[in-house]
């Protein structure tokens, strides 16, 4: 084994040292496809290995915090909680909605793409559409800026619909509530 | 640390890099193009996340649709320079961080995706590599770190999320009915049928379960057989497939990242068959 051969590499972080015969069967099974260039290994410096290390534990680190204490705040490393929430079998499932009375007098449910604001982004700010109403004129703001050829919303409402589920499944009609309305003037 | 860094041909990273930086306009104009919307929405409804919190980044504004043409424009131009072997390392830095702004624009209006930890690392490690040609079979220590460091955040996302349902579900969230509530909420013409069957959709939670727990792992292992790593990457992305076709949530951007597992270095090949084991 050679201690340390003439660096021939290419990057700050590396140089070139020849294959370690003992690094095993992957740098063996690289050689024999090898087109050019022969069996040099890419080598990290001491330095390039120990910032990699650090980088590598501190993401982890940070990710296993966010996971079992941060929230989605945290991002990109609060939890992925993704469907993390557990619904009860005999509960109701609660889909929110928003819905819309334009100039025209014509009642819509309001489309994603409307407003600018998801439906899942009115979900996680309706605490403070609930707390003041009059946030929700700058959804309609929102709209009238995105689509300036559509009539205004002259009222906007955030509906939360509730679906009774026994033993896992939905059971008669859903139920609408309004949680919070905002009309102009 | 051994694991971390053993040597993978750095034809890889260039492939990765092509493919990743081309994702950029792909995710921008094509597959999440609303995050552009929050353009026109008033200040009031930005709610920075903690990130927006800690650095000085602007509200966002008419500015962000200049910003995100300009991003989209520079992952195009970086995926052309990485097939010609010219990228310069600071275009994939600034990228990243670009990326990462965008995502601070996208998520701080009430809702976060989680589909994006794998990606992000993507982008983070892809100019840690030198510069390197789509026929480079040099065995490359940094290669072989930036390729694992990918991996570990694509099995973290499963298994964290797995994590994340016991922290936030409890442990019998697999006798829940969060797939019911999925399939109320947003189901397809695939998946309504099931809430007459809901007892697919509750066997499914402990499918879910044991696949992201104790199978995700193994695509951190270096099977003898690269055939497993084939099976198991597949297996994974059909999963995603799958979610698509029931609940139209796609993680694209984790599916990008999960293409680092494949010895993508062979697309270079003029014959095909050469043995190589995958990371």
């Amino acid at each position: 084994m050679h201690p340390l051969l003439p660096v021939v590499g290419s990057g700050r972080l590396s140089r070139r040292v020849p294959r370690d015969a003992g690094r095993a069967s992957y740098a063996a099974g690289v050689a024999a496809g090898t087109v050019a260039g022969g069996t040099d290994v890419d080598a990290l410096t001491v330095a390039g290995r120990r910032g990699r290390a650090a980088a590598t534990l501190l993401v982890g680190a940070l990710l296993l915090g966010g996971t079992l204490f941060g929230q989605d705040d945290d991002f990109p490393f609060g939890p992925f909680r993704m469907y993390s929430t557990r619904d009860d079998p005999d509960g109701q499932v609660r889909s929110t909605r928003v819905e819309a009375v334009d100039s025209s007098g014509r009642v819509l449910v309001v489309p994603d793409r409307a407003t600018g604001l998801r439906r899942a982004e009115v979900e996680g700010q309706v605490d403070r559409f609930v707390a003041d109403p009059s946030l929700l004129a700058e959804v309609s703001r929102a709209h009238d800026r995105l689509h300036p050829d559509e009539p205004s919303y002259e009222v906007v409402r955030v509906v939360v619909s509730l679906t009774q589920l026994r033993d896992s499944r939905p059971v008669g009609e859903p139920v609408d509530e309004v949680l919070v309305s905002w009309s102009r003037g | 640390m051994r694991w971390m860094a053993s040597p993978l041909p750095a034809a890889r990273i260039a492939w990765l890099r092509v493919v990743a930086y081309a994702f950029v306009p792909v995710d921008l104009l094509l597959t999440t193009p609303w995050v552009f919307d929050h353009a026109q929405v008033p200040g009031a409804l930005y709610q920075p996340l903690r990130i927006g919190r800690l650095l000085p980044l602007p509200t966002p504004g008419p500015w962000v649709t200049a910003f995100g043409l300009a991003l989209a424009a520079a992952g195009a131009a970086c995926a052309v320079l990485a097939a010609r072997r010219r990228l310069p390392s600071w275009a994939g830095w600034l990228v990243a961080l670009a990326y990462l702004q965008w995502m601070v624009v996208a998520f701080s209006y009430g809702k976060v995706d989680h589909d994006r930890i794998g990606y992000l690392v993507l982008l983070a490690v892809l100019p840690t590599v030198g510069r390197v040609g789509l026929r480079d079979r040099t065995p490359s220590e940094a290669a072989g770190w930036a390729v694992r460091a990918t991996a570990l955040a694509v099995v973290a996302t499963y298994a964290l999320a797995a994590v994340a349902k016991i922290r936030f579900g409890g442990w019998d969230w697999v006798d829940g009915a969060t797939l019911t509530r999925a399939v109320v909420r947003r189901g397809t013409a695939f998946s309504e049928p099931l809430l007459d069957h809901t007892w697919v959709l509750h066997a499914f939670q402990y499918v879910l379960m044991g696949v992201e727990l104790l199978v995700a792992p193994l695509l951190l292992v270096r099977w003898r057989r690269e055939q497993v790593t084939w099976v198991l990457t597949a297996g994974f992305l059909a999963f995603h497939v799958m979610t698509f076709a029931a609940l139209t949530i796609v993680f694209l951007p984790h599916c990008v990242a999960l293409l680092a597992l494949l010895p993508l270095e062979r697309l270079g090949d003029r014959r095909p068959r050469r043995r190589l084991v995958p990371a």
